[in-house]
């Protein structure tokens, strides 16, 4: 009886002061990785930063941390993504929130870095590279000939992206979705340079950008 | 004693079951049995293992609370989405898969043909599919949290559009193996419900008339029944959510024509019956240990099972208190907070009833019936909390707060956990042939009722403050960022709780192996499962016995003894305690 | 045979008064702790609409009538366990509680939870209807439109018109005026979101496919968190809003200022709820990806 007594206990006890000291000192005993922080973005860009058409996700896999760590800022802050009828970018706002510091979000941006990305699929758009290829010439300006981004010019790699994502970031810097925020230089400035795209040659060098390699 | 055949279909003859049955083996005895005894431990250990689940689900969420964006021991850093699935699944397993087989099955199973001195339950074979098809539905739930994407996030409710699109919740195979789970669980109550019905009216002892039969069992039944009746559109709407899901239908989908309120109403027309088939039980549960130790017979036995059938019936009648603000039409509302008030006149009468069992009586305050009485204080403080939910004005604000959560964990926890421990700690000696330890017991007890108290008081505080159900993290809202203590404080005596839990863990499993040895009956109880070895053997009784009264003659004026079994005839004199051998 | 250490009828004799003094330090316990902090909303949060006292009145009253009965009903509890705790030489009585006599003790008890229940309905209904059935002449309409994860706001603009062109767009902000009765039209883009305003007492679901309407007339100038009460995907805890109770002064101002906005371009341009339709299933459509209302205002849309 006194043994059943005492080894309870010692068993209640043990639970008790073990739970404590971890809640307490959890944080100090077992660091946050930027793999476990990953978690709350791979439900829908994927386990391994591949993106999910299906949800409007884009593959992040391999792209900057300089530039994922600056696009959750900018959500954060509401300079990206805070506008009624962007859709995704709403929800990135929301998404981004996940992090909860300037540590954090560095963290993150630096696995996601090193995600090794996915061969693109084929283009979901229908159009002409040949076409598209023209007006690329503005564009590498900032983002390089071969879409490999420039950092001194806040300029992500674009090789990286898929058509129909390129596509709906120029028709939301066209249509002032995105880039009208005055305290957002750099989003204005992309707003102007998405306007020397005609409208109807859009997809075109969504097209083009597609076939751009890393 | 007189002994008679039973006019059931298994009866073997007159000198009870054992004859020309051989020694099973292992799996015969224990995987593949049709005993009735066997499949009820085999729910209750199933519900026993799933409220570890459930309880590490809710251990984890709520250390997300009280540390945010901290990694929780044993688990890690919990993200929105994790969070969400924790909170869905806690939900689901504390309902379907700790409440529904612990008390319905596992207690039904077990007794009901002990009660009523029989052999086994009518379909012995259909009970033993009920169990497999259970523990599938178990395992498919658990498998949900191990497929890509994650187990379900909707919540328990699983409100389409959420729950019927992927795209919006991101939980493509969850989502679908929640469902089949829950369709599953159903499937196997419906299975189980048949026996427990079918026994209790078709297999009573020679004597026992509907009246002499015990509280437990009526409520098992009645239950059931209820089940039975209200299941059905949910099955209906389970159907048509899995189609949404995987075949591209459009039941609740608005842009097809579809009202994702009619899953509401399939829903909650299951819902609110379901908590009065567990709470049922769980109150049957409650007068049987009650009785037998206030040594008194149930106040008004008749009212009960009256109120019991009032209540079930008007159940059918309140479901639309879940949606008052949910976009359904406020006059309809109305009347739903109408039927939703009158709903608390027959449970009041029947909670007014156990407390009125207590005058006279002669109370002893043993672990079972600390419990017990625990579920009637801790019950009644649920009960008045719903009525400011009932009550539709109010409604408006406390809708998806934490006043709710509180609520129905006043309810909810005093059904399947207060309940459960009484019940257990009571029939401990007949299923196990041993006794519990009376003092590890009582720390339990203590330890869990305070814990629990002092988790669920700041959650009515912090609902009444404007906190939001499902949220990942407060730090987004200004005016709830005081309230923060009080949410620690309720993830700190959770972890009291948790850490009481493994005394009684401890207790149960070293009882079951070197408790002191029980006699038959260790209680001096009335009701004929007592009758039997403990514990019984295959067969449950050597002779089947013949009543000869109802099951709380208690202090019966006159009597040399304060109990009267209900197998004794009326001049025998003490009790005869049944020391047949455990031959199977 | 079970020894007698462990013979629970015995223990339970043996331990029963401090079981009793321990159900006393519960209750105690549980008193400290509310008399910390209150079931009153107003203990916490301002009053801010012409019902949100109507409401915190009708959870006053429901909380005396039923703090009254949880009262009675748990001191009778715990006095009957004391006082018929089983003693040496005293038997329990026989009492089946079938007798008129006897029953009277339950049925007098509930026909009165029975009226009592009848004076909250009368109250709870009328609290009901006032906000929920009937509204009172509307002097401005808002639209609210709920999306997984954020709220954005439409507002009338100086033409006191919705569906002009100076109407006013914001994310996560919405701008009112104190002491004018409000109607608000609420959407949904997706899935299930309800609109929540602690301050004002006020919620609603919001379902896709409806426009589901309700009123609100703030009394309280400040800023206050709006909240999505209904679970809506990983994002629901992180889509706040916040609710901006202006002066008059206040008001002018600021519609004065969306108007310099506007004429410098630097407005979000109005797009009719009718122009935003709910998320599409698949991003990629064969041409355009449809329904995102990407085209400027006035440009055909889609």
């Amino acid at each position: 009886m006194t043994v059943r007594l005492f080894g309870a206990g010692v068993v209640a006890g043990l639970m008790l002061v073990g739970m404590s000291t971890t809640a307490c000192g959890g944080g100090a005993a077992s660091p946050i990785t930027g793999r476990d922080l990953y978690r709350s973005c791979e439900s829908c860009h994927g386990i391994s930063g591949e993106g999910d058409t299906k949800v409007e996700a884009p593959q992040i896999a391999g792209l900057p941390a300089w530039y994922v760590s600056s696009q959750l800022e900018r959500f954060q802050q509401g300079l990206r993504g805070k506008h009624p009828d962007d859709v995704e970018g709403l929800r990135m706002r929301a998404m981004a929130s996940q992090m909860m510091s300037k540590a954090e979000i560095e963290a993150v941006a630096s696995y996601i870095a090193g995600l090794t990305p996915r061969p693109k699929a084929a283009p979901a758009l229908k159009g002409d590279p040949a076409a598209g290829a023209s007006f690329y010439a503005v564009c590498g300006a900032c983002h390089g000939p071969k879409g490999e981004g420039i950092q001194q010019m806040n300029a992500p790699p674009l090789a990286g992206f898929e058509d129909w994502y390129v596509a709906r970031q120029l028709r939301k810097f066209q249509t002032g979705v995105r880039g009208r925020i005055t305290e957002d230089p750099v989003g204005l400035q992309m707003s102007g340079m998405a306007m020397t795209v005609p409208p109807e040659s859009v997809d075109n060098v969504a097209a083009y950008v597609h076939g751009l390699s890393k | 004693m007189s002994v008679q055949h039973v006019d059931t279909s298994h009866a073997h003859g007159s000198h009870g079951h054992h004859a020309g049955h051989h020694d099973p083996g292992f799996v015969q005895k224990y995987l593949w049995s049709t005993d009735h005894k066997m499949i009820g431990m085999q729910y209750m250990f199933t519900g026993m293992v799933m409220a570890l689940i459930g309880g590490f689900a809710v251990y984890v969420f709520r250390m997300q609370l009280a540390f945010p964006g901290e990694a929780v021991p044993l688990f890690g850093r919990v993200s929105a989405a994790q969070y969400n699935s924790l909170v869905t699944m806690h939900g689901s397993i504390m309902i379907f898969w700790v409440a529904m087989p612990v008390l319905l099955a596992g207690f039904g199973n077990f007794l009901i043909p002990l009660m009523l001195g029989c052999d086994d339950m009518v379909f012995p074979r259909v009970n033993r599919l009920s169990y497999q098809i259970f523990l599938l539905s178990a395992v498919i739930l658990v498998a949900s949290f191990f497929v890509p994407g994650g187990a379900f996030g909707g919540a328990w409710t699983a409100y389409p559009p959420l729950s019927a699109n992927s795209n919006y919740s991101m939980t493509p195979w969850g989502s679908t193996l929640w469902v089949v789970a829950v369709a599953l669980e159903f499937v196997a109550f419906l299975l189980g419900g048949i026996n427990f019905i079918t026994t209790a009216m078709n297999s009573r002892a020679p004597g026992m008339r509907m009246f002499d039969v015990p509280i437990v069992v009526w409520m098992i039944a009645l239950a059931s029944i209820l089940f039975m009746a209200s299941v059905g559109p949910l099955i209906a709407g389970a159907v048509m959510l899995l189609f949404d899901q995987n075949l591209g239908t459009g039941f609740f989908d608005p842009s097809r024509g579809g009202d994702p309120v009619l899953w509401q109403h399939l829903f909650w027309f299951f819902g609110h019956p379901e908590v009065y088939v567990v709470l049922l039980p769980a109150m049957g549960i409650v007068a049987d240990v009650m009785a037998v130790f206030a040594r008194k017979k149930l106040f008004a036995y008749r009212t009960i099972i009256y109120t019991a059938v009032a209540t079930g019936v008007i159940s059918f009648f309140v479901w639309a208190h879940h949606q008052f603000i949910a976009g359904i039409d406020p006059r309809m509302a109305s009347l739903f907070s109408v039927t939703t008030l009158i709903i608390s006149v027959p449970i009041a009468e029947m909670v007014f009833v156990y407390i009125a069992t207590l005058y006279g009586g002669s109370i002893s305050l043993t672990t079972p019936m600390l419990w017990a009485l625990a579920f009637v204080a801790e019950f009644l403080i649920g009960g008045v909390t719903g009525i400011f939910l009932g009550a539709a004005g109010a409604d408006i604000y406390f809708h998806d707060t934490y006043f709710v959560t509180a609520h129905f964990h006043y309810t909810f926890f005093p059904i399947a956990f207060i309940a459960a421990f009484s019940g257990i700690t009571y029939w401990f000696p007949k299923m196990f042939g041993r006794m519990m330890n009376e003092t590890l017991g009582k720390v339990h007890f203590w330890g869990t009722i305070f814990s629990f108290n002092v988790i669920f008081i700041p959650l009515f505080l912090t609902g009444s403050a404007g906190d939001h159900r499902r949220i990942y993290d407060y730090s987004q809202f200004a005016d709830l960022a005081h309230l923060q203590p009080l949410r620690t404080l309720a993830t700190m005596a959770l972890l009291v709780m948790i850490a009481f839990q493994f005394v009684f863990l401890w207790n149960f499993i070293y009882s079951l192996f070197r408790g002191p040895v029980a006699e038959a009956n260790p209680w001096k109880a009335n009701t004929l499962e007592w009758l039997a070895p403990s514990p019984p053997p295959h067969g449950n009784f050597a002779e089947f016995p013949t009543v000869y009264r109802g099951p709380y003659e208690y202090s019966v004026p006159g009597r040399a003894t304060d109990y009267w079994p209900q197998h004794l005839a009326d001049d025998a004199e003490g009790p005869k305690s049944s020391t047949s051998s455990r031959s199977s | 045979m079970a020894s007698t250490e462990n013979d629970p009828l015995k223990i339970g004799r043996k331990v029963f008064l401090w079981t009793v003094l321990g159900a006393a330090v519960f209750v105690a316990s549980a008193w400290l702790l509310v008399s910390r902090g209150s079931l009153m909303a107003s203990w916490y949060l301002a009053q801010g609409s012409t019902y949100a006292a109507d409401i915190d009145n009708l959870v006053l009253l429901i909380g005396i009538i039923v703090g009254v009965w949880l009262l009675a009903a748990e001191l009778v509890l715990f006095w009957l366990i004391f006082r018929f705790r089983a003693r040496k030489g005293v038997a329990g009585q026989y009492i089946a509680g079938e007798d008129k006599r006897e029953k009277r003790w339950v049925s007098y008890p509930h026909y009165a939870v029975l009226a009592f229940d009848v004076v909250i309905l009368v109250f709870a209904l009328r609290v009901w209807n006032d906000i929920k059935v009937t509204a009172p002449a509307t002097e401005e309409t808002v639209r609210i439109v709920a999306q997984q994860w954020a709220w954005t706001f439409i507002h009338e603009g100086p033409d006191g018109k919705l569906d002009t062109p100076d109407d006013i767009r914001t994310v996560e902000d919405l701008y009112v005026q104190v002491n004018k009765v409000y109607r608000f039209e609420l959407h949904s883009r997706d899935v299930l979101h309800s609109f929540s305003v602690p301050v004002f007492r006020l919620k609603q679901d919001a379902i896709p496919g409806r426009m589901i309407s309700g009123w609100f007339t703030p009394t309280v100038t400040g800023t206050f968190d709006i909240q999505c009460a209904e679970i809506c995907g990983l994002g629901h805890g992180y889509m706040p809003a916040h609710l901006h109770v202006q002066t008059p002064a206040e008001r002018t101002a600021w519609l004065r200022d969306r108007e310099a906005d506007r004429f410098a371009g630097r407005a979000i341009p109005p797009t009719p709820v009718a122009l935003v339709p709910a998320r599409p299933e698949a991003v990629v459509a064969a041409d355009h990806p449809a329904g995102h209302a990407l085209a400027p205002a006035g440009v055909e849309g889609r």
